[in-house]
């Protein structure tokens, strides 16, 4: 008995190995055309890969900057390879580039999962010969890569903030839900929310809640707030992953008619919560965009160019009005 | 039949062995497909650091499921230690060889500590193992996030980073200590007493208590083993990464426990290698690093290493039944 298994395991397992060898060869022959780039090979050697590790690939917003990467390798030529870890965790994004700078691309496109974590293993492969772009979240050191891509956060605080108070007439009081202190993103954010509501003497600004796209504590959140303060009017979330606790919060109290609700980001989940009323406009980061340009910017640092280190896209501001035009409509958070 | 043959066929019966040909099949794959970089040195060091922290915490875990228990706290235990590990240092100050002595201290302390929590709450309170690490997995990382603030403690000693990070003869420093305290755990498991009585609390506890063993103190060692090399873990996680990425290793204790299982190590207890495990660390990780190289869609790494999971439960399953016909 123990013996026949052994024997079935060994007998599935080296024909397995035949079956690769075979595929193999012819995959490794190509393989090796594209990458020795003898000089007789001219369309070969100009041939550009370029990894994009995403900083999860179970998130909307990065499907869509993925969308945004891909369609503009397509027309630019280049070979575009898309990696992530399943959750937004160090521990797990740093494998994901220990491998992909073993491949030795030209050039990596990252969103680094911790500003310091990932420094030790991006170095080694910028060492190794790649450039550097970053998206979204940062480096403690930028001087590693070529630029970083962001959206403009103050602005994105802003937009949410005047947003807000337009829709409410300027009066009452308004809840800010935003990450913890510490999320650099967040705290311009939260900086640019402030600021704007300060030039609004009707409204009265909240003392601020926390919560990092965690429905449940969003929820309870929101529950608390209005059991406690009758005249609120207006709740702004930073986080897209807080709105549908914001929006269960209100259903349950029966407050939506009282209570504005304004959110930042644009997953699909979102948007039909626009359509359906439930929030009243999204602040939209330029997701497809920001894919777009972190490829051009990779191409160009290969090719030896100044790219800026620095570049904040303009945050959008989605409402039922506007949700066709092509400018939001092709930055909603969903893949291609 | 020569006695030769017949030990031939017991050695590739023995699930180890199966899992050792998955994981050289895998690598040969490999090797073929992507020929300029899959089979580089640069390649198997970074294999062999990412493999490195969850070794260490896999070597615990084997001993905790050969007793027929679960330790589902390690991620968060590995968070907390990090976090007493680096205020450890932070207080002591100066980023020299004394206060980086204080951080591991204070990170194999805090997951001792846990450790002996955990086996206490199941020994002693006879909560089981799974509700009492459930209960750690969250008390460890909430009151890690207590300490922090929330915030990340940056301010890691650049000595040990560079420690984490360095080599010896071309080995990475981090895979040389894993495999250092899997080999010493592994021969205390396969050639102690402890190691025996191990495996004989797992296979039947009350056999085990009327054979004169003191089971309940046995199981609280076992549960602060695996919370002592948690608290190891935490500490080798500063050095690699200088941070202690409070919000990661939200995986790690799946992670943990899929390679001991797929390690041949049996879930109802009483069976198991420390190198099965560490082939089992080996496996799922090999599996990842090369589908990411030849380009696969992430999805199907989880799929591939699920795959690889169930294949190894199967053949423990089967030899459970063969045993007891």
């Amino acid at each position: 008995m123990s013996l026949t298994k052994a024997l079935r395991t060994s007998a599935v397992l080296s024909a397995a190995l035949v079956v690769t060898l075979t595929v193999g060869s012819c995959g490794a022959s190509s393989d090796s055309a594209t990458t020795s780039g003898s000089p007789d090979a001219g369309s070969a050697a100009a041939e550009k890969n370029i990894s994009l590790i995403l900083g999860t690939i179970s998130d909307d917003f990065y499907k869509a900057v993925e969308c945004g990467a891909k369609l503009e390798a397509e027309v630019k030529g280049v070979n575009l390879d898309v990696q992530g870890p399943a959750q937004f965790d160090a521990a797990l994004q740093i494998p994901i580039v220990n491998a992909v700078a073993a491949k030795s691309p030209q050039a990596i496109i990252i969103a680094p999962n911790d500003s310091g974590a990932l420094m030790p293993p991006l170095k080694a492969a910028v060492d190794g010969g790649a450039k550097l772009v970053l998206f979204d979240t940062n480096l403690d050191d930028t001087s590693l890569a070529a630029g970083h891509i962001g959206s403009d956060y103050v602005l994105y605080g802003q937009q949410g903030a005047a947003k807000l108070a337009e829709i409410i007439g300027d009066e009452g009081s308004v809840l800010g839900i935003f990450s913890p202190p510490g999320v650099s993103t967040n705290d311009l954010g939260r900086k640019g929310f402030q600021d704007e509501l300060a030039k609004h003497p009707g409204i009265k600004l909240l003392p601020f809640e926390f919560s990092s796209g965690a429905p449940g504590k969003s929820a309870a959140i929101v529950s608390a707030v209005l059991a406690s303060k009758p005249d609120l009017k207006g709740i702004f979330t930073f986080n897209g992953g807080d709105a549908q606790g914001v929006v269960t919060a209100l259903r349950e109290a029966k407050a939506a008619d009282q209570v504005s609700f304004v959110s930042g980001d644009a997953q699909p989940f979102q948007v039909d919560q626009l359509q359906q009323g439930l929030v009243k406009a999204l602040v939209i980061q330029q997701a497809r965009t920001m894919g777009k340009t972190a490829v051009d910017f990779a191409i160009r640092a290969i090719d030896g160019e100044q790219v800026p280190a620095e570049t904040a896209l303009p945050t959008l501001v989605g409402t039922l009005d506007n949700l066709t035009e092509p400018d939001v409509a092709d930055n909603l958070y969903k893949g291609c | 039949m020569s006695e030769v043959v017949l030990k031939l066929r017991k050695l590739v019966a023995r699930p180890t062995t199966t899992m050792l040909l998955i994981l050289v099949a895998v690598v040969v794959v490999f090797a073929v497909l992507a020929p300029s970089s899959f089979p580089t040195t640069n390649n198997l060091r970074g294999v062999l650091s990412d493999a490195a922290i969850l070794l260490v915490l896999a070597t615990g875990a084997t001993y905790v499921i050969i007793t027929a228990g679960i330790d589902l706290s390690v991620g968060s235990v590995l968070v907390f230690s990090a976090v007493i590990g680096a205020k450890a240092m932070e207080a002591t100050g100066g980023g020299g060889a004394s206060s980086i002595l204080a951080g591991l201290v204070g990170s194999m302390a805090a997951g001792g500590a846990w450790g002996l929590l955990n086996g206490a709450l199941i020994a002693k309170a006879h909560v089981p193992p799974f509700v009492a690490t459930l209960g750690s997995l969250g008390a460890a990382y909430g009151l890690a996030l207590v300490i922090s603030g929330g915030v990340d403690v940056r301010s890691v000693p650049s000595g040990l980073v560079e420690f984490g990070n360095g080599r010896v003869l071309g080995i990475p420093v981090l895979a040389i200590v894993a495999l250092v305290v899997a080999a010493l755990f592994g021969v205390v498991l396969a050639l102690t007493v402890f190691g025996r009585r191990t495996y004989a609390i797992g296979s039947n506890p009350e056999s085990a208590r009327r054979a004169g063993i003191n089971v309940d103190l046995h199981l609280m060692q076992v549960y602060a083993i695996a919370g002592l090399l948690a608290g190891v873990g935490g500490f080798l996680s500063l050095a690699r990464y200088g941070t202690t990425t409070i919000s990661g290793n939200t995986q790690t204790n799946m992670q943990v426990i899929t390679a001991v299982v797929i390690g041949g190590t049996s879930l109802f207890g009483g069976i198991g290698w420390m190198l099965g495990t560490t082939i089992g660390v080996f496996i799922p990780i090999v599996l990842a690093n090369g589908f990411i190289i030849l380009g696969v869609v992430p999805y199907w790494q989880y799929v591939a290493v699920g795959m690889v999971l169930v294949v190894a439960v199967i053949v423990d399953q089967r030899r459970r039944i063969r045993q007891a016909n």
